[in-house]
């Protein structure tokens, strides 16, 4: 009980954003439940309820997986007794209890709704079920992905697959397959499997970002065999040994893999839902320059000295190689876009040139917001991220979804305003950045 | 293997790949003892502590804690053991006081008193989260996270590496009033050779996967010695004494290292070399490097 009350701190209370997400959460929910303000008919409360709801078991729900393996890595935990086994029963208890809330959230958005409008018993069951298969899914996959994210297709694929086998001989309604039984019992074999896994293991390994930051180093200066320039060296040592084209291969493999199961799952949707769902998944690569350019921001400490130049040239000189990622990224992601273009009939009503560019440029957003992190994270970083996310879905998705044939121009104009900002905000930062105070943060 | 032996090892053998990092290392550690384990970079010291305490598996030999065997330790075993590793391995997210109260939580005994004495004794900041710490910092707070639990047997790996002189004297004078308090058994590895001789009851010194030495540390003072030699003439050829360790020459003296030391050696010894022969003390220091000469 104890551990598990434990995990529930860390869960929902160890970081400042936790708590905020958690207060704000309560709060929401409660004035939902309170005042039930008339948001939508017939669910009268059902955003604002769920919106609060979402906010305090997002970390819990989805992020789990992370916590558990950081919390496992330590050898002194094996010299805890029963250790692991409590770690697991708090990570299920803590997935039960935001599957309960979640329910009872439900339950609340249609207390006061008239009869004929309230879920019936089987439809709670079928969202307990849908949460905590959601959930266990969250789960597992991030404790692998945290170590090596291309396991966690796998994962996807097992927990996906007797339903997708169900779905193509028609057998089960599509929109019940999550919440349905077989697709629940998976959830529970892959989660009783990744359990007696977890406990039978001697080692579990550390997260996979703290593993490169320490080999990086190693195999950037011990393993490479031919002389290098500096410049050379040190975009190795920036990239973690990679290079912009190899980075871009990646992204076009993922790329290719990814879209390959949406197409399997969502070929039969409206052609509108489909063309939103894919391109808005490809927009994502602003996550990925987004978190190459921090993670270029965070090696550059190391290179303050060996470079030789003041740190605007070094700025410089790093702003140069996220751009060319950028770029290596863009080309990866233009050719995928450019298939699924020529794949997906009807072909959507924007034109192919804003489409790209819709994609790209909030990609090139999120570079100069990576590059920003170098320094003094706050609140101004976390509303260019809204910001981006905004242009994204205003921008690409929406239209795509309404099949609406105007391009948002104006919306791409905003975002190249934005990008301009970004990078004179990251020029600013490191032109005064603190290396230490950077790397407390 | 003996009953009342905390730890015990026998022929243990470690590989990895075609490398054996423990050749048939064989050891034993009683109640109350505090041993320090020494050994060069690469001598394997912390492959043997991971053997020992079962995070690894040992290729061949048997190793025992408590009696049990550290692959499968159990519960009430694991409960007796604190552990501080070379390279703490505390989540960066967490302050130092969730890291306390989590390790608390899976055990029935915990020292809330002791803890919260050393921590301001050792001036650690516990309501920082652990990423924002020094490298002394973190290492204070792995040790307070492995004696927290009142273990039988605390096994720590470099422990005093990351800290500055005054914060080693004081952690070390804390480590001798801990095993002092019970009859605790303490396993340490550790470069700094000082601070083994100044806390230690007994050592083992590792040498290339091998035990160059095990036992009293007062006992390997007494039993490995230097003699300085003073002969009328010029010593031609290298010495070769019985349980030599290492011979320097230089001209008509020559200094030498001998293990096995009894005091009816010397005259036989003069007689051999044809010299007259001086006791000069030795730290622990001088055996170690004598030991890897």
């Amino acid at each position: 009980m104890s551990t598990f009350l434990q995990l529930l701190r860390i869960g929902f209370w160890m970081l400042p954003l936790q708590r905020w997400l958690t207060l704000f959460g309560a709060a929401v929910l409660l004035a939902g439940m309170i005042f039930h303000p008339p948001v939508n008919s017939p669910g009268p409360t059902f955003p604002i309820i769920f919106l609060g709801v979402g906010m305090m078991v997002l970390v819990p729900l989805f992020a789990g997986g992370v916590f558990l393996r950081m919390l496992s890595t330590s050898r002194a935990l094996l010299l805890r007794p029963h250790a692991r086994g409590r770690l697991l029963a708090g990570a299920t208890g803590i997935l039960l209890l935001s599957a309960s809330v979640w329910v009872f959230a439900y339950w609340a958005a249609y207390g006061q709704a008239p009869a004929r409008f309230r879920p019936p018993l089987e439809e709670y069951s079928l969202i307990l079920a849908m949460t905590l298969s959601s959930g266990t899914l969250f789960a597992v996959a991030l404790f692998i992905a945290s170590r090596s994210p291309l396991w966690t297709l796998l994962i996807i694929l097992f927990w996906q697959a007797p339903g997708l086998l169900l779905h193509i001989s028609g057998v089960e309604d599509a929109s019940r397959l999550l919440g349905g039984p077989v697709s629940f019992g998976m959830s529970i074999l892959v989660w009783v499997a990744f359990c007696i896994w977890y406990l039978r293991t001697r080692r579990i390994h550390a997260s996979a970002w703290g593993r490169r930051q320490d080999a990086g180093a190693a195999v950037a200066t011990a393993t490479v065999p031919q002389p290098a320039t500096r410049e050379q060296a040190m975009s190795r040592w920036l990239l973690a040994n990679q290079s912009a084209p190899q980075l871009g291969l990646y992204c076009l493999l993922a790329a290719l893999a990814v879209l390959g199961i949406q197409w399997i799952f969502a070929r039969e949707v409206d052609a509108e839902t489909l063309q939103a769902i894919m391109f808005g998944t490809l927009a994502i690569v602003a996550v990925v320059t987004g978190a190459v350019s921090k993670s270029m921001a965070a090696r550059s400490r190391a290179l303050w000295l060996p470079a030789g130049r003041t740190r605007l040239q070094l700025y410089g000189w790093i702003e140069r190689q996220s751009l060319l990622v950028t770029l290596a990224i863009g080309v990866a992601v233009g050719l995928v876009s450019m298939l699924v273009w020529w794949l997906n009939m009807p072909r959507p009503s924007i034109p192919l040139a804003y489409l790209l560019s819709a994609m790209l440029v909030p990609a090139l957003c999120a570079g100069w917001l990576g590059l920003m992190q170098q320094h003094k994270r706050g609140l101004l970083d976390v509303l260019a991220m809204i910001a981006i996310a905004a242009g994204i879905f205003y921008g690409l998705v929406r239209p795509l979804y309404t099949g609406s044939p105007a391009a948002r121009w104006d919306m791409l104009g905003a975002q190249l305003i934005l990008a301009v900002l970004l990078r004179e905000m990251a020029w600013l930062r490191w032109r005064s950045a603190d290396w230490r105070r950077a790397q407390r943060g | 293997m003996t009953s009342e032996a905390v730890i015990e090892t026998r022929g243990l053998v470690k590989e990895a790949g075609r490398r054996q990092i423990l050749k048939g290392v064989s050891l034993q550690a009683a109640p109350g003892e505090v041993v320090g384990l020494l050994g060069k970079n690469g001598a394997g010291k912390s492959t043997l502590l991971d053997v020992l305490l079962g995070f690894a598996l040992p290729s061949a030999g048997d190793s025992r804690v408590f009696g049990e065997s550290s692959a499968r330790l159990s519960a009430a075993s694991k409960a007796r053991i604190g552990f501080v590793p070379q390279q703490d391995e505390l989540m960066s997210l967490m302050t130092g006081a969730q890291h306390l109260a989590l390790a608390a939580s899976f055990h029935e005994q915990w020292d809330r008193a002791l803890i919260g004495r050393l921590a301001r004794e050792w001036e650690v900041p516990l309501d920082r989260r652990i990423g924002t710490l020094s490298g002394g910092e973190r290492q204070k707070i792995a040790t307070l996270l492995a004696l927290g639990n009142k273990p039988d047997l605390l096994v720590m790996d470099e422990p005093a590496s990351g800290l500055d002189p005054v914060a080693r004297r004081q952690f070390m004078v804390t480590l001798l009033e801990i095993a002092a308090e019970t009859n605790r058994t303490i396993l340490f590895s550790s470069h700094i050779v000082s601070d083994i001789e100044r806390v230690a009851s007994h050592v083992w010194i590792l040498r290339e996967g091998e035990i160059a030495w095990q036992g009293e540390l007062d006992q390997l003072k007494e039993s490995t010695v230097r003699l300085l030699l003073r002969a009328e003439r010029e010593f031609s050829a290298p010495l070769s004494l019985p349980g030599q360790l290492h011979c320097e020459l230089n001209g008509c003296s020559a200094m030498v290292v001998l293990r096995d030391w009894t005091a009816d050696r010397l005259p036989e010894i003069e007689r051999a070399t044809q010299s007259r022969a001086e006791l000069v003390p030795l730290t622990l220091e001088d055996i170690f490097l004598a030991v890897h000469a």
